[in-house]
């Protein structure tokens, strides 16, 4: 067999580093979750995973990360679009602004939106009158979720903005688009991709969050635990089988979920093909 | 449908796009907006379609069939505009981009579902890419996209079509069937078509008429025929193609090429199919020149000489010619003038 020539150099060096480094830094550890599991008898596991508080845990996990991802798929788009369409002052001060959930210590976070939220936090004070309460609530896990995951959808559709061609714009409205038609039917589902980008990612980071959760859940058992404390509880208990039956869960879900965001991407951005 | 331009200036910041630009164009015409990058006629086109407002000046009017339209709503205007790149929506198919202007109108004013198919259909036949319906933008050649955007354009009626270099970004021969192909498009549709472009041979080879701009000004205006005959100045001889200078004197009518001290000195354009080379000194011979270089490959024969001044000379020739001649490269040959442009005044480049 004779070697095609390629123009880059390095493939070879480069896909060894890359599986080389996955294997590593992700496979490994997911492996060794897996063998830890099959270690266990399928009864105990099966128990384990599919107990009445370890079910609401993943109930509790998934709702909130799936609302903060969908709020945060809104409102990062929204952000992205003030940011790359109007210039105000200080536009590149909340630019840098929101990377800090990036940057934050997640217990620094998750400790500062308990104060600010709680009863008698800055905002919960207010809250608390009209009924709402948001520390040590489902409402509260989702608070600290918007924070953290925010970054990912402005960080993932602010180039897509940025790359839009302003003739197309000119386009719809020569042939007649109002703006508002315009803006849904034409900007919109072209950075749909990019907003589903960051939704996934958001929603991904959502669901294995520990850090900012844990000070403003409460944790209370069949309310606002989340899986992975639950995972941390089983294994303060050293009930070694039941947090990996729960990783396990997780893992699977988790990747299902972005195997299937993925695929739903791929499809469209094939269709379109390049920049038209 | 006539447009009239008035006085329109434009300006951004501190750079003059369009300075007290009026033309008139006649309903149905195709006209070509000719000139350098940077000479404004793109802003020019931008005006008139609504996308760019000129500077407000009492004497300022855009008139499409006598109607003031910077007054009114852009999306009132009914204008059909082809982008240089395509612009098109990359995330619907070539039925819903051709069917996008329709679609769009308000519910009273929306033709009905089975009209709009009827009218796409219509269009793809126009376009010639009845079987591409489905198809994305980005599944197209470079020259389908354009039709698509033509008849996205026209899909509405339009009452002008505006163009802004629509084939600068194609390859030559597309570049050369889709010329061809707009100028049969407009002689069936009579739609008054405004073709931007930088490429004098398509804008000869198209429009009725040519506008020429430069410097945020329209320097002429007129058919293929007179600017190219008779060009209003130097630069507009030699933005319509090559053109060899001499510089020398008047003796008569006779234009000679070595300057007498003293004499007024003139200055003469021709293009290279308005020389002639002989063997020997003819009545009308010019200069004397070297041959340099012989191209023989094409419909006519390109023959690059440097006269004794030294400044490069284009010749073309018959192919008959160059055998009757017998020319070889190096040789030494009389160049003469058969016509020539004469500009006395702003021959200074």
């Amino acid at each position: 067999m004779k070697h095609a020539t390629r123009v880059l150099p390095g493939f070879g060096l480069t896909l060894g580093y890359t599986v080389f480094y996955l294997s590593l830094i992700v496979l490994i550890p997911v492996g060794a979750l897996i063998l830890k599991a099959v270690s266990f008898p399928f009864e105990t596991l099966w128990q384990a995973a599919t107990s009445p508080r370890a079910i609401a845990s993943y109930q509790v996990t998934f709702v909130t990360a799936l609302c903060a991802a969908i709020a945060n798929a809104v409102f990062g788009t929204l952000v992205a679009w003030c940011l790359v369409r109007y210039s105000f002052p200080g536009r590149s001060i909340v630019d840098a602004m929101v990377d800090l959930p990036f940057a934050l210590p997640t217990a620094v976070s998750g400790i500062a939106l308990t104060a600010v939220y709680s009863k008698s936090g800055w905002i919960g004070q207010w809250l608390h009158p009209l009924g709402i309460e948001v520390a040590f609530t489902p409402l509260g896990i989702t608070v600290a979720l918007l924070f953290i995951g925010l970054p990912f959808v402005v960080r993932s559709v602010q180039p897509a903005f940025e790359e839009l061609d302003p003739a197309v714009e000119d386009a719809a409205a020569i042939l007649g688009a109002s703006r508002w038609q315009t803006v849904l039917r034409v900007l919109f589902p072209q950075v749909m991709p990019a907003i589903l980008t960051g939704f996934t990612m958001s929603f991904a980071r959502g669901l294995g969050e520990y850090g900012s959760v844990v000070f403003i859940a409460g944790n209370m058992p069949f309310r606002t635990e989340i899986a992975s404390l639950l995972i941390v509880t089983k294994l303060e208990q050293f009930d070694y089988a039941g947090a990996t039956a729960i990783g396990c869960v997780l893992l699977a879900a988790s990747f299902a979920l972005l195997l299937a965001i993925n695929l739903i991407q791929n499809r469209w951005l094939r269709r379109w093909g390049g920049a038209v | 449908m006539s447009i009239e331009v008035r006085h329109v200036r434009k300006s951004f910041q501190n750079f003059t796009a369009l300075d007290d630009v009026s033309v008139s164009i006649g309903g149905g015409e195709l006209v070509a907006l000719l000139g350098p990058s940077g000479s404004g006629k793109t802003t020019l086109l931008r005006v008139i379609a609504g996308l760019e407002i000129p500077d407000p000046h009492p004497d300022s009017a855009v008139l499409v069939n006598g109607d003031d339209i910077l007054a009114g709503d852009l999306r009132q205007r009914r204008v059909g505009f082809v982008f240089q790149h395509y612009a098109l929506f990359r995330h619907m198919t070539v039925y819903d981009n051709i069917a996008f202007g329709l679609t769009v109108r308000p519910r009273a004013e929306r033709p009905p579902k089975e009209e709009i198919r009827e009218r796409v259909t219509r269009l793809l036949q126009l376009i010639q890419l009845e079987g591409l319906a489905n198809r994305f933008p980005s599944q197209l050649s470079g020259g389908q996209r354009q039709r698509v955007a033509l008849a996205r354009a026209l899909a509405i009626e339009p009452k002008v079509l505006l163009l802004d270099e629509p084939f600068g970004a194609l390859d030559a021969k597309v570049r050369q069937d889709l010329r061809r192909w707009l100028r049969r498009l407009h002689d069936e549709l009579h739609v008054t078509t405004i073709l931007v472009t930088h490429d004098q041979e398509e804008a000869l080879e198209v429009a009725d008429r040519i506008v020429l701009m430069n410097h945020s000004r329209i320097v002429q205006v007129g058919t293929p025929e007179d600017v190219f005959h008779r060009p209003a100045s130097q630069f507009v001889m030699d933005f319509l193609g090559h053109v060899n200078l001499f510089h020398g004197r008047m003796d008569g009518d006779q234009f000679v090429v070595d300057a007498a001290p003293g004499a007024p000195e003139a200055c003469v354009y021709a293009r290279p199919f308005q020389l002639d080379i002989h063997r020997t000194e003819a009545a009308r011979t010019t200069t004397r020149a070297k041959v340099e270089r012989i191209l023989a490959a094409g419909p006519v024969v390109k023959v690059e000489l440097t006269s004794e001044a030294g400044d490069p000379i284009l010749a073309e020739m018959t192919h008959e010619r160059l055998r009757e001649l017998k020319l070889a490269v190096n040789e030494e040959v009389y160049v003469a003038l058969k016509e020539m442009q004469i500009f006395e005044e702003d021959y200074s480049i």
